[in-house]
């Protein structure tokens, strides 16, 4: 089963319960779904992976997180017919990398 | 002291994350821009990520650097 987010240029985005169940696993991401559809619909950052041109990796700063003040990225594939969440994470600092929006 | 690991590998996302703790923590780039480490506030190393799996050399080996401390060390 998956749910259907939206990303900030409306585009749906697949995130499968297996998915979703993996990132929530993570103590530190554990309430923070909401937040994960949030930075999707409304990051502050987009940027290109620089390892595969179809991934973006969406990032949405967020204060006292369990382990202090970061950046959530969701990363997102995009193939022609398709795009899929593949992992959502807190992180220190946004990768380098082509900043495509905003 | 024996370690226990945790290997996720997703097919579909052709990402894998090795954990070797549970704790809270979050990601930290390394010099390879598919590999990520997790570590916790203190620094300590809790597992890495890899994406794009499937494209490693079967050649060459895939080789970053993790910058966290190990645990216990």
């Amino acid at each position: 089963m998956s749910q259907i987010l939206t990303d900030y240029q409306g585009r749906g985005v697949r995130l499968t319960d297996e998915r979703l169940a993996h990132i929530l696993l993570h103590p530190e991401m554990a309430n923070m779904e909401k937040e994960i559809a949030i930075t999707l619909r409304n990051p502050q950052a987009v940027r290109k992976s620089r390892n595969d041109e179809n991934v973006c990796l969406n990032y949405r700063y967020y204060l006292g997180t369990q382990v202090g003040d970061k950046w959530l990225c969701v990363v997102v594939k995009y193939i022609e017919t398709d795009a899929f969440v593949i992992t959502a994470y807190l992180t220190d600092k946004q990768k380098k990398g082509e900043q495509i929006w905003p | 002291m024996a370690l226990t690991l945790k290997i996720w590998y997703d097919k579909e996302a052709d990402f894998l994350e090795v954990i070797f703790s549970d704790k809270a923590g979050y990601m930290r780039e390394t010099d390879h821009d598919g590999i990520m480490e997790r570590i916790d506030e203190e620094g300590n190393i809790l597992g890495f990520s890899v994406m794009q799996v499937s494209h490693l050399s079967t050649e060459k080996p895939l080789i970053a650097e993790l910058v966290g401390k190990v645990q216990g060390g």
